[in-house]
């Protein structure tokens, strides 16, 4: 139990953080991560620690991000206005938390933006490609640990990171 | 759509450029063309951008409830788990197979975590991370199974393991205990344990599965040692079909003995050693002798899938008071005469370690009550090789020695 609760200690900030990013919205978010959790913790057993545990974890947690939207793009087709608010809280909490770091006003009001555009954008991915981008710029994993992650080649990385991002550039530029 | 592909591959080239995924070869070659080309400094300027607008997105805190209710989760699995299994009492034999299931994959996963908190806790240098361990020079010492002990003396002192998901069964003799079921139900109760799995086994036998913490475990122990100090408590090791006989032993050697004869507590026991001395059984339960960390401490045989992840446990260089070698003193102790195997006012010393200083975190405990006088009924879950009460038992002038070993004779592992 000691040992369990060292590891979710451990990662549960960055694995969360990870998460929230991808899915967009606090209570899914630690649904998924506590899922993660333990399901990877349950499968211990099986964990032949080739990689890190860390990888293991990730990957877990991923393949449920990815897996939940594909549900949720199903269930949600017509909820445009339901993403809206997931990512209108999003904001919020990033508005917060610019606020708690002693902003002005307008610097606030500059950093929502921002961030409001950065994660609209993301959302418009596809979760594979947004697990990617999250792997690397917000997680900053390197190409290797990507693809030992989501388990693809790192070239597959290499060239879906590149897709996304041109994705990104075009619509951040406008 | 040739110049858009052509786009994209420059993209594709920039994108790993700007993330340092390029050979030195690769990396010359565009920064030649960022040189010469504005257009492309224009487009590496903008990947910039996109990059730099994610970094910049203050990370957030996992919720607090995370871990409790991840913790939680896995404990009324546990105690699920442990309900099915208690509640196969169609025979003796579904039972065991079932409890040697759990116990094997236990291990697996106290031998994984070995692993895991050497690569993400312990690890020393050039790691991820950076949590250390709390202080060093555990007692590991190399232990005889199948064997009782009395007056041992340089046993050091060691608080209740902490066993992820691990069980411990407190077998009590029935001719000299005096901690009877009401009493252990009294004692949880004073404890406030409510969540406890009560089941009737077998005639006069009662068996209780509770998690508690290592405090509350060390003070159940206590307790029953202090009702009867002379007690005989047999920790039970399933894996092997055997177990420990700790004869007049005090608590402190009891469980002590415990913690290297039990494979669960081996685990948990490697799990809080300094990095140097952690070792890996991940993959290897399937293949490893039941006194594998015995012999693998020994440094012989070599078994296929078994990893040291440093030195032999009996070649790190001890630092302070020499580790005991309680093989050593278990030889030295059959040539004593009788008369002097008595257990002395203060039997033993024990060497402070920090090895168990861990914060309190629960364990689960599973203990059996044997209730009423008469013959010992034993059962699957009760079982001493007999070899072990034959030649391990050294002192026949105490009385438990004979009953115990009526006890556990009656009944062989299949």
């Amino acid at each position: 139990m000691v040992a369990f609760g060292q590891l979710i200690e451990q990662y549960q900030d960055r694995l969360f953080n990870a998460v929230f990013r991808i899915v967009g919205n606090r209570d899914d978010a630690l649904e998924l991560t506590q899922e993660a959790f333990y399901r990877a913790l349950k499968g211990l057993p099986k964990f032949r620690g080739n990689a890190g545990f860390f990888t293991w974890l990730y990957r877990i947690g991923m393949n449920l991000c990815i897996n939940f939207h594909r549900r949720r793009q199903r269930v949600q087709i017509t909820s445009i206005s339901g993403g809206e608010d997931r990512l209108g809280r999003q904001a919020d909490t990033l508005a917060q938390m610019a606020e708690a770091e002693d902003y002005s006003p307008v610097q606030q009001l500059q950093i929502k933006e921002s961030h409001n555009r950065a994660l609209t954008a993301l959302r418009q991915l596809e979760p594979a490609a947004r697990a990617v981008v999250v792997l690397r710029d917000i997680e900053e994993l390197n190409y290797a640990q990507i693809a030992e992650v989501l388990e693809v080649p790192v070239g597959t990385v290499k060239s879906r990171l590149a897709r996304a991002r041109a994705i990104l550039r075009e619509q951040l530029q406008e | 759509m040739k110049a858009k592909d052509k786009n994209q591959d420059l993209i594709e080239l920039l994108s790993a450029y700007l993330d340092g995924e390029l050979t030195q070869a690769q990396s010359e070659k565009v920064e030649k063309r960022l040189a010469e080309e504005p257009q492309t400094r224009e487009i590496l300027g903008q990947l910039q951008k996109v990059s730099d607008a994610f970094r910049q997105i203050p990370p957030v805190q996992a919720p607090e409830e995370l871990a409790e209710n991840v913790m939680g989760q896995l404990e009324r699995d546990y105690l699920l788990e442990k309900d099915e299994m208690l509640t196969e009492v169609g025979s003796a034999k579904p039972i065991r197979v079932l409890r040697y299931l759990a116990v094997a994959a236990v291990i697996a996963v106290a031998g994984v975590l070995a692993t895991i908190l050497y690569n993400n806790v312990y690890r020393p240098q050039g790691a991820s991370t950076e949590m250390v361990p709390t202080e060093e020079k555990p007692l590991i010492a190399k232990t005889e199974h199948k064997e009782s002990i009395e007056n041992k003396s340089a046993v050091e002192k060691a608080t209740a393991p902490v066993i992820p998901y691990g069980n411990i069964q407190l077998v009590v003799n029935t001719e000299k205990v005096t901690v009877q079921k009401e009493q252990l139900e009294q004692l949880l109760a004073e404890m406030e344990i409510t969540e406890t799995i009560t089941k009737d086994i077998s005639v006069g036998k009662w068996q209780c599965d509770f998690l508690c913490t290592t405090d509350q475990f060390e003070n159940i122990f206590r307790t029953l040692k202090q009702t009867d100090e002379r007690v005989d408590i047999r920790l039970g090791d399933e894996q092997n079909h055997s177990e420990v006989t700790i004869r007049n032993a005090s608590a402190e050697q009891a469980r002590k003995l415990a913690g290297e004869t039990n494979p669960l507590v081996q685990m948990a026991y490697a799990l809080n050693l300094p990095a140097e001395q952690i070792i890996s059984s991940s993959g290897t339960e399937d293949v490893l002798p039941p006194d594998w960390l015995e012999l693998f401490a020994r440094g012989e045989p070599e078994f296929p899938g078994l990893q040291p992840l440093g030195p032999a446990l009996n070649e790190v260089p001890a630092e302070g008071p020499a580790q005991p070698d309680i093989l050593s003193e278990k030889v030295a102790e059959k040539q004593v005469p009788d008369s002097e195997r008595i257990a002395p006012e203060t039997p033993t010393t024990f060497p402070e370690s920090p090895v168990w200083s861990k914060p309190a975190e629960k364990v689960a405990v599973t203990i059996l009550v044997q209730e009423g006088q008469g013959q010992h009924q034993s059962s699957s879950l009760d079982k001493l090789k007999p070899e072990v009460i034959e030649d391990d038992l050294p002192d026949p002038g105490i009385e438990s020695s004979k009953e115990i070993s009526t006890a556990t004779l009656d009944e062989q592992p299949e």
